[in-house]
C-alpha cells in the first residue's frame, strides 16, 4: 500500500464491506453453521413441534409471519420442515449445493424460528445465525483447498461479524432504553440468579457487590464489542476468548447459554487453517502453517477479518464459473 | 487492502453485486435501528435486544413464581415448570395469565388435565397451589424472604386457600 495514493473515503467503506478474504474460510464456516443448524432445530428451538401439537390457543404470530401470512403450525407440517432442514443441512454442510440447498434453508429455518418465537417469548441469540444462513448462499461455491481471496467472501463473513457484533451493542441500547442508564446499579442479576440460577449462582446472592461489579462489566465489554474490528491476530483472538468466557460464565451462573451467537464468532476465526488441513486434492503449498497459531511476522495469512490474504494456491480448476 | 499484487483472486464482484449487497446491508441495519428504538420483540428478529434489560430495584423484590401439587398418592410436590414438560406450560405463560387464574382458581384444572395426558404413568395431581416466592432486598442484598399463596384448585372440594403453605 506504500507508494500508492490514500484512497478516498468511499473507496475505504467498500474495501471494508468487501475484504478480500479466503474462500476456505466460507468453506469450514458453512460446515460449522450448517452443522449447528441441526443443532437449533433439534435441541435450541426444539419446541416447535409440541407447540404446533398443542393447537392453535397460544399462538400469537410475530410481526415478520403476520406480514408473510405464515399459516397457523400443524404438526405435519412441521415435523416434515424438521425433517428437511436437519437433512439438507447435513449436505449443505458438506459444501454441496450452496445456493440450491442453502436458499431454502435460510428460509426454511427462517420460518422454524418465526413458529418458536411466536408463543409470547423471544430468543435474542438468533440474529447473528439467521444473517449467516441468508448471507452463505451468496457466496457460491467454496472449498475448503481454495483459499483464492473472494470478495463474496468477505462480504458474506463481514455481515456475520457484524450481526455478531451489533447484538452486544444494541443490548446495550435496550438496557438503557428499559432499565434505565443506571441499570448497572441494578438487582437484575440477583433476579436473575433467584429465579433460574444454578449451584454455582445461588452462591453469588450472598455477595451482591460483586453482582453490580459483573453488571458493569457486562455493559462495557456489550459497549466494547465493535473494537474488535480494529483488532488483529492474537489480540482478536484474546478479544474473542473474553466474549466467549463471558458466555460460559453466564452459563456456568444463570444457564444462559447464547449458543447461536457464539457460533457465529468463528466469522472471526482464520478457519482456512482447518481447511487447509483437511484431506483432498491438494495443490501446491496450499497456505502457510504458523507454529503459533494466530500471526506470524512476515507472511500475510489471513488472520482476522480485516486483514487481507495473499492466496497462495490455484485449485486445480477454476470453481467459479 | 492491501492484496498482494498478482495474488490469485476469484472473480470480482459486479458493481451490481456490490450494490444490493451494500443495499441489503443498510436495509438490514436501518431495521435494527428502528426496532432497537422503537421496536419491540413482535418485531423479531430486528426487535431490541432486550435480554435482561429489565432493572430491579436493589431495594425492591424478586417474585419468582412456583405451582405445587397434592399427588394421588398422598405425595406433595413442586411442579417444574422451568419448562413445558410437566404440565404443559411454562413459568413465563403461568406469570402472563395470573390473574386469569386467580380469579378462576378452576382453570388449575388444565394443569391437571395436561399432567394427567402428558405422564399417564404417574398418579394424578388432586389438589395445586399456586404462589410467589417474594425475595425482599434492601441495598442490593437479601433482607427477608416470604412465600405468597395465591390460590388453589382441588379435584374434591377441601378447605381455603390458605391451610397448606408449603415450605
Amino acid at each position: 500500500m506504500t507508494g500508492s495514493p490514500p484512497p478516498g473515503l468511499g473507496e475505504r467503506v467498500t474495501a471494508w464491506f468487501f475484504p478480500l478474504l479466503p474462500n476456505s474460510r466460507i468453506a469450514v464456516l458453512r460446515a460449522a453453521i450448517y452443522l449447528f443448524v441441526v443443532v437449533d432445530v433439534l435441541v435450541m428451538v426444539n419446541d416447535v413441534v409440541p407447540k404446533a401439537s398443542t393447537g392453535a390457543a397460544f399462538y400469537q404470530p410475530v410481526a415478520a409471519a403476520r406480514l408473510i401470512h405464515l399459516p397457523e403450525p400443524h404438526e405435519h407440517v412441521v415435523v416434515a420442515l424438521r425433517a428437511f432442514l436437519v437433512l439438507a443441512a447435513l449436505v449443505a454442510a458438506t459444501n454441496r449445493l450452496p445456493r440450491l440447498l442453502g436458499w431454502p434453508i435460510a428460509v426454511g429455518h427462517l420460518i422454524w424460528v418465526l413458529y418458536g418465537m411466536s408463543y409470547g417469548k423471544v430468543d435474542h441469540d438468533h440474529l447473528a445465525l439467521l444473517v449467516a444462513l441468508f448471507v452463505l448462499p451468496t457466496v457460491g461455491r467454496s472449498h475448503p483447498h481454495d483459499h483464492r481471496a473472494d470478495e463474496r467472501a468477505g462480504w458474506a463473513l463481514r455481515c456475520i461479524q457484524l450481526a455478531v457484533v451489533c447484538t452486544y451493542t444494541l443490548s446495550v441500547w435496550a438496557k438503557v432504553r428499559y432499565g434505565g442508564l443506571d441499570w448497572p446499579t441494578g438487582a437484575t442479576l440477583m433476579w436473575a440468579v433467584e429465579r433460574r440460577g444454578t449451584f454455582l449462582g445461588e452462591h453469588l446472592v450472598h455477595v451482591p457487590d460483586l453482582l453490580v461489579l459483573a453488571q458493569w462489566v457486562t455493559v462495557l465489554a456489550e459497549l466494547a464489542a465493535p473494537l474488535v474490528f480494529f483488532l488483529k491476530g492474537r489480540k482478536l483472538g484474546l478479544a474473542v476468548g473474553f466474549y466467549l468466557s463471558f458466555h460460559l460464565i453466564t452459563y456456568a451462573v444463570i444457564s444462559i447459554h447464547f449458543l447461536p451467537l457464539v457460533v457465529c464468532w468463528l466469522s472471526f476465526a482464520p478457519l482456512e487453517k482447518i481447511g487447509a488441513k483437511l484431506p483432498g486434492p491438494r495443490v501446491r503449498p496450499s497456505i502457510r502453517r504458523q507454529p503459533a497459531g494466530l500471526g506470524a511476522p512476515g507472511h500475510a495469512v489471513a488472520i482476522s477479518g480485516d486483514q487481507a490474504v495473499e492466496a497462495v494456491a490455484d485449485p486445480p480448476e477454476r470453481r467459479d464459473a | 487492502m492491501d492484496l498482494q499484487a498478482g495474488a490469485p483472486k476469484r472473480k470480482p464482484l459486479s458493481g451490481v453485486g456490490r450494490a444490493w449487497r451494500l443495499g441489503t446491508v443498510a436495509a438490514a441495519a436501518g431495521l435494527l435501528v428502528y426496532g432497537s428504538a422503537w421496536g419491540d420483540d413482535d418485531l423479531f428478529p430486528f426487535g431490541p435486544m432486550s435480554q435482561y434489560s429489565f432493572r430491579i430495584d436493589p431495594d425492591g423484590e424478586i417474585r419468582a413464581l412456583w405451582v405445587e401439587a397434592d399427588l394421588a398418592d398422598g405425595s406433595h410436590r413442586r411442579l417444574d415448570i422451568s419448562n413445558a414438560d410437566d404440565i404443559g406450560v411454562a413459568r413465563a405463560e403461568l406469570e402472563g395469565q395470573l390473574d386469569r387464574i386467580i380469579a378462576d382458581p378452576a382453570r388449575l384444572s388444565e394443569l391437571a388435565d395436561a399432567w394427567a395426558r402428558l405422564h399417564s404413568d404417574r398418579p394424578e395431581l388432586r389438589r395445586i397451589i399456586v404462589g410467589q416466592d417474594v425475595v425482599e432486598l434492601h441495598d442490593g442484598r437479601e433482607a427477608g424472604r416470604r412465600t405468597d399463596v395465591f390460590t388453589s384448585w382441588s379435584a374434591v372440594p377441601v378447605a381455603g386457600v390458605n391451610d397448606v403453605v408449603p415450605k
